[in-house]
């Protein structure tokens, strides 16, 4: 098979000329879905010159519908052959003919038409417009444990945060558990402290609040009342963390604002706890190589094509003072930022207005996270991997107050 | 059962070509475990396999099998409680000599007897009901030269002799691997086979995840002289193939960690 595309307004029009049988269905399948996660959600299938459709192309067909109506998009095929034509109708799935174009459907092709073009949407959400912020646990690499700086804390809808943790376990000793983790509207994602287990997640459920026992813990409440959408457009092909984080602290005006990223993976820096700080009897400094008994590191761009959950906190930073909790940033200026970030399976979303609580819901039935990191910038000349970038995906963002500047800033 | 400590092994040390093949290497595995040893090329599976049947001598460390201390034995002598199998299928076998030659050879090992000692008819049938354990018509070609045989053939009877006489321990390095994949699985099968039927403590250097994965009780990873993963019990039982590979992949990223991202993690950390 092959195909012709181009686009006209919000549809993608895709010319398919050959047999949609079971040797093509695959590629045909694959074909689609890189368009759905090109953002295109609209697409038409011109298929006066397919010639052919089997059943096995009927399943790609389905599949391909599928992806897209979980995105809310439409899919529809104009002027199909007649012998498509007649086995649709035949196998119950006329409902996807159309006998010609849209009346929205531009004449033109739209690709090349706005250069200038923005690669940002912004949206005003329901909420108030910010949220506090608490710091209920404040330790730091590689200060000795005591269990009396725990601080027990039970997630509910509202709450985001990220820190240092365990799960709350009657029958176990905390101290052994002591991983990273992120709450974003309550679901917590939790990596235990040994290199090559995965990510434990727990969800809000009715009466259930999910607990953690914090070393360390960011922790704000409220509602995320912004959306930055973002995607690529010309020469503009992926987006920096900081440039993200620098956007929403621009946007909201404030010191300190708070953001939930949902995107699709470019390719993340980052490195994990794999030893818990709970064992630590004294406070440390720890050289390298001892080093990488406690923390691991990426060593490369890692999780390209999947899709991030990340939970991070920046700030423009207090009087040039330093922060034991937010790192300054080595590639931005006046920026500090602390974020972590889990990796799920590549998950579309619509574009648009979407609200962060329906795309929690949808990822949390789909399958577990694949990993958490905490994302760092790696500025080394020549081999450095740089900070964390993202292709497409939605931003939610709020300013924060917090009366706990002295803890924040040394 | 086995114990390692705190093993070395340095080849040409002090020259350019300078290699440490075992750094620190400690196991101790328990009787009746089938253990795997897989890991990158190069890694020391090989030696620390070598350094157990007394190929060489460790620079520094201590092996006991049993009650006995069996660092400073010479190789012939811990044959008498180590049985072997390599990787060339032509290796552990005389090819001149018939199959039950070979076999009653096998089964003289470690004592002090005539090599010709005649086979009688009460030896013959016990090799005869042996062969036949292994589903390949040998049985009927006792008395064949044992090189008129396949590679895959002579790799299962290497492996039969190997564990004649229960050795203590039985050593795999990668003994499946010169042989095509059909006749590979099927002497996987029959090692696994022979070690659960004679209750044999083994270790298995393979590079097959799924031998891994399928054959043994306990996984050890190496990576650059070191045991970087092992995996027992519970953990290997929930073990797949997948993972395996992400811990290779892990391990050979920590490669990749060195003083400088020691320093962006001391800067960056929070
Ligand atoms: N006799 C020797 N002299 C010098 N170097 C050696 C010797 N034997 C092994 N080495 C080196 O020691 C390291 C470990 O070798 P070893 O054979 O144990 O690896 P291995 O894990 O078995 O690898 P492979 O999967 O390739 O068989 C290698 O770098 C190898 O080149
Ligand atoms: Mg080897």
């Amino acid at each position: 098979m092959q195909f012709r595309q181009q686009e006209k307004g919000k549809y993608l029009l895709v010319h398919a000329s050959g047999r949609l049988d079971a040797s093509w269905a695959d590629h045909f399948s694959s074909t689609f879905k890189e368009y759905i996660r090109q953002g295109q959600h609209h697409i038409l299938l011109e298929a006066s010159e397919v010639s052919y459709l089997s059943s096995a192309g009927i399943r790609a067909l389905v599949q391909v519908v599928k992806s897209i109506m979980a995105v809310q998009g439409s899919f529809q095929i104009i002027r199909a052959s007649s012998f498509v034509h007649q086995t649709l109708q035949m196998t119950g799935f006329e409902s996807w003919l159309k006998a010609d174009f849209p009346d929205d459907l531009p004449a033109e092709d739209t690709e090349a038409q706005i250069p200038d073009e923005s690669p940002f949407e912004l949206y005003q959400l329901n909420g108030s417009t910010a949220m506090q912020l608490s710091v209920p646990a404040t330790w730091v690499p590689w200060k000795a444990f005591n269990s009396n700086n725990l601080s027990s804390i039970r997630f509910g809808h509202q709450d985001f945060a990220l820190g240092i943790g365990a799960p709350h376990q009657s029958d176990q000793d905390a101290s052994m558990h002591m991983g990273e983790f992120l709450v974003v509207g309550g679901n917590v994602i939790y990596q235990p402290p040994r290199e090559g287990d995965k990510p434990d997640f727990l969800l809000p459920e009715k009466a259930y609040l999910p607990e953690m026992h914090c070393l360390q813990a960011l922790h704000c409440t409220g509602d995320m009342p912004h959306l930055l959408r973002f995607s690529p457009k010309g020469n503009k092909t992926y987006f920096g963390l900081g440039e993200l984080a620098e956007k929403v602290l621009t946007e909201t005006g404030s010191a300190l604002a708070a953001f939930v990223i949902f995107a699709e993976i470019d390719g993340l820096v980052g490195s994990s706890i794999i030893q818990s700080p709970g064992l630590l009897k004294e406070d440390r400094i720890i050289p390298f190589p001892d080093i990488k008994e406690w923390l691991s590191f990426c060593g490369e761009r890692v999780f390209p094509r999947q899709q991030a959950l990340i939970f991070g906190m920046a700030s423009k930073g207090l009087d040039g003072k330093k922060s034991p909790l937010l790192a300054g940033s080595t590639m931005h200026k006046n920026l500090f930022l602390h974020a972590h970030a889990a990796v799920f399976p590549y998950l579309p979303i619509e574009s648009g207005v979407i609200k962060l609580k329906s795309v929690t819901e949808k990822l949390f039935k789909g399958p577990p996270p694949m990993a958490l990191l905490h994302l760092l910038e790696d500025s080394r000349p020549s081999t450095g991997l740089g900070e964390s970038t993202l292709i497409r995906g939605a931003c939610w963002y709020t300013a924060i107050n917090t009366n706990q500047e002295d803890t924040i800033w040394a | 059962m086995l114990n390692v400590n705190n093993l070395y092994k340095t080849f040409a040390p002090g020259t350019v070509n300078e290699v440490k093949a075992l750094i620190d290497v400690s196991l101790h595995i328990e009787e009746g475990c089938f253990t795997a040893v897989i890991g990158t090329n190069g890694s020391g599976k090989s030696t620390l396999l070598n350094a157990i049947a007394g190929s060489f001598k460790p620079d520094h460390g201590r092996i006991n099998l049993f009650e006995h201390n069996i660092t400073n034995w010479p190789e012939y002598k811990r044959a008498s409680l180590i049985g072997r199998v390599f990787q060339n299928p032509f290796a552990g076998t005389a090819a001149g000599m018939t199959i039950s030659e070979n076999i009653a050879l096998a089964m003289r090992r470690g004592k002090r007897r005539p090599l010709t000692a005649a086979i009688t008819s009460r030896i013959r049938d016990e090799i005869a009901e042996r062969v036949k354990t292994l589903k390949m018509g040998l049985e009927d070609r006792l008395d064949n030269p044992i090189g008129t045989l396949s590679g895959g053939q002579r790799q299962a009877l290497t492996l039969l002799m190997a564990s004649w006489l229960r050795p203590q321990l039985l050593l795999l390095d990668e003994h499946t691997a010169a042989l095509d994949p059909k006749t590979a699985a099927k002497v996987s099968e029959i090692t696994k086979e022979i070690i659960t039927r004679e209750k044999l403590t083994a270790m298995m250097v393979t590079h097959s995840m799924q031998q891994a994965v399928d054959l043994s009780d306990r996984i050890i990873m190496m990576h650059r002289g070191r045991i970087v993963e092992d995996l027992r019990d519970e953990m290997k039982a929930r073990v797949r193939i997948s993972d395996l590979m992400q811990t290779f992949e892990r391990v050979q990223k920590l490669d990749l960690f060195d003083q400088s991202v020691a320093e962006i993690l001391e800067q960056q950390f929070v």
